[in-house]
């Protein structure tokens, strides 16, 4: 019994002596953090920064990519090289130049120039990009006043093929021109951010769910464009302007079948010597910043505009194909409010076909006179003249159509041969998918659609009028003005057109200056493309007329594309290579 | 009541390791998690970088150059 009670008394003993060992400790322990809070070392005050860090993660930007997927246009990121002169010591400013200099290969003069110009700052920029060795070498350095930063990078790995159409983002990285602007709020993301908790050796200790915001990085864009279309269609087209000594020229190539615009390129060549060309300041600036005058600017299309006016005048029954009209033999013909029109070449009495496809605009303007003002302005809006086609590039316009209270009977003849009318590019080509179709009109687009999902806008002729239409522009291409966007592997219908080139001061034309172009598509069976290809100002002493200029380009571009895309050839070329 | 007093701060003081320690794991796997986060950012921007490279190598313009030093070293045989 005695020794139970000794035996308890040292068990109580010892208890208590461990409670209060473990108190003394937690006392003890206690009292150091009391003691760090209120009077920290001098030591641990130069090391510790604050606790919490916010970090921010960077958003990407969407890419931009062509119809097949290659990138067009993509973000990664980057770091930049910052100092903090704050933290360096007057003395230490010279060597750590120097150190810098050497890694970064640049000078460690301009580099020393840099921070001692911005003393007093916090955040100086030394490199705006390192490469990877660079940002090997700079973190190995681990000093207090270097910070490296995350920036993104936007590359465009197909450089200057389309580079005017994708365009290009500024310093914050937001959209400036082409798709990066019109596309630019899909395109861009929201930055992230968290707060960590760190030790004191800058060691990450805890993320809080609560202080944690995802990253929403920007969607990507599937556009309709293809690359190597893109370089086809770019590569002709220029080919074509240095042979002709041309100011510019644009091209523009579509799927008929989905409205989607597979290539769009316009180039400006500045000649010597020449008044009113063509012209971008903001080219000079970037091309990637100037506008596309295949959207922007309308132009006079010519004898390119005849098949809309024709087909419809068909389809009013103004005049049945095999119609002969009194075309001239020689000399103009005179309307009948006394206006004398002109051909290239004059033949004689000829039949309604035979107008289309040699392009007389004595036949055109004849049958012009049979339609009422109404119906020709009826015939100019069904294939969306004078209104935009909503592609969603910016800066398009309308095109130019006399308004139905100045329209006289000038303008009934002029327009039945595309003059005293401009469209842009993208409207011609546009209407022109009517005859490539079943008389509809698609949506234009600029991303990939859904083939089976096709928004038509417009129904322009009957299906009937359209097959008859593109027949005959066949027949342009194989023994009219079109003869040399003939090509013997694709049947290819089109039309050519010269207009001249008005002058700026609104007196008139120039006499020895035009504007020459070519549309077309093939294959003429089932058409898979169409192109649209503008040659401004030609010399003529080279070549001037559209079917001259425009023709082949137009030509090259859909033998090429169809080749790509892997449309068979003819039965007649197959035959003929059997 | 001794005993139970003992066996009381010796579980106490346990459960107390066994919180400080799951504490510490927890912020082991954090940093740990950091760590690995950097790690695919870093290996993200370096496929970016990548595939950038491979796009500009393969860009019509390179390849068309690439035939036509080609034709011209054959023409030139």
């Amino acid at each position: 019994m005695v020794a139970n009670e000794s035996d308890n008394k040292r068990i109580v003993l010892i208890a208590i002596s461990f409670a209060v060992l473990i108190l003394g400790l937690m006392s003890a322990t206690l009292f150091k953090i009391t003691s760090l809070k209120i009077s920290p070392p001098i030591e641990l005050i130069a090391v510790s920064t604050t606790l919490n860090s916010t970090s921010r993660q960077l958003a990407k930007r969407g890419q931009l990519l062509d119809r097949r997927g290659r990138i067009l246009a993509a973000s990664r990121v980057g770091h930049r090289l910052f100092v903090d002169p704050s933290l360096i010591e007057q003395d230490d400013i010279e060597s750590l130049s120097l150190q810098l200099g050497e890694l970064l290969g640049v000078s460690a003069a301009t580099i020393e120039q840099k921070i001692r110009s911005r003393r007093t700052s916090k955040y100086v920029v030394v490199h705006p990009l390192l490469d990877h060795s660079q940002l090997e070498a700079i973190r190995a350095l681990n000093l207090r006043p270097i910070g490296i930063e995350q920036c993104l990078v936007r590359e465009y790995p197909h450089g200057d093929i389309g580079g005017a159409l994708v365009g290009l983002v500024g310093t914050e990285h937001t959209g400036l021109a082409g798709f990066e602007n019109s596309y630019d709020t899909v395109l861009t993301g929201e930055s992230g951010t968290f707060i960590r908790l760190r030790d004191i050796g800058q060691k990450t200790l805890w993320v809080s769910p609560k202080d944690f915001t995802p990253t929403l990085d920007g969607e990507d864009i599937r556009l309709s464009i293809d690359v190597v279309i893109q370089d086809i269609a770019t590569n002709y087209l220029m080919k074509e302007i240095r042979r002709c000594n041309a100011s510019g020229g644009r091209i523009v190539v579509a799927d008929p079948s989905t409205g989607e615009i597979l290539a769009m390129a316009d180039i400006i060549h500045p000649r010597d010597g020449r008044s009113q060309q063509p012209s971008d300041p903001n080219r000079e600036i970037n091309p990637r910043l100037g506008r596309n005058r295949c959207v922007t600017d309308p132009y006079e299309p010519g004898s390119t505009f005849k098949p809309f006016i024709w087909s419809v005048a068909t389809e009013l029954g103004k005049a049945t194909i095999n119609e002969v009209l009194p075309t001239p033999s020689g000399g103009p013909y005179i309307t009948s409010y006394d206006r004398p029109i002109r051909d290239a070449h004059y033949n004689g009495p000829s039949t309604w076909r035979t107008v289309l496809v040699k392009s007389l605009n004595t036949g055109m303007a004849i049958v012009a006179e049979r339609l009422t003002h109404e119906q020709m302005q009826d015939a100019v809006s069904r294939f969306g003249f004078g209104e935009p086609t909503h592609i969603g590039l910016g800066g398009e316009t309308r095109g130019i159509v006399t308004a139905p209270t100045n329209w006289d009977q000038n303008t009934q003849t002029s327009v039945s041969i595309g003059h005293e009318i401009a469209v842009t590019p993208l409207q011609m080509i546009q209407g022109f998918c009517a005859f490539a179709r079943d008389g509809t009109i698609p949506q234009l687009q600029m991303t990939v659609s859904d083939p089976t999902d096709v928004q038509i806008v417009r129904h322009a002729v009957s299906p009937e009028i359209a097959a008859i239409t593109r027949k005959i522009l066949g027949e342009v291409v194989t023994e009219g003005t079109g003869q040399r966007a003939k090509s013997d592997r694709y049947k290819i219908f089109g039309k050519s057109g010269t207009a001249q080139l008005p002058r700026e001061d609104g007196k008139g034309y120039f006499e020895d200056r035009y504007v020459s172009s070519f549309i077309g598509g093939a294959p003429i069976d089932n058409p898979s493309v169409v192109v649209l290809c503008v040659i401004d100002d030609p010399d003529k002493s080279i070549d001037h007329f559209g079917g001259v200029v425009a023709g082949p380009v137009v030509r090259d571009v859909i033998v090429d594309t169809l080749q790509y895309l892997g449309v068979p050839p003819s039965n007649d070329y197959l035959a003929r290579v059997e | 009541m001794s005993r139970k007093l003992i066996f009381t701060i010796i579980v106490l003081s346990f459960a107390a390791l066994e919180l400080l320690a799951v504490r510490q794991e927890q912020i082991n796997t954090v940093y740990e998690m950091t760590k690995l986060h950097r790690e695919i950012d870093a290996k993200v921007s370096t496929i970016d970088a990548l595939r950038i490279k491979i796009e500009t190598a393969s860009s019509p313009a390179v390849l068309h150059n690439a035939m036509t030093t080609v034709d011209e070293f054959n023409g030139s045989e």
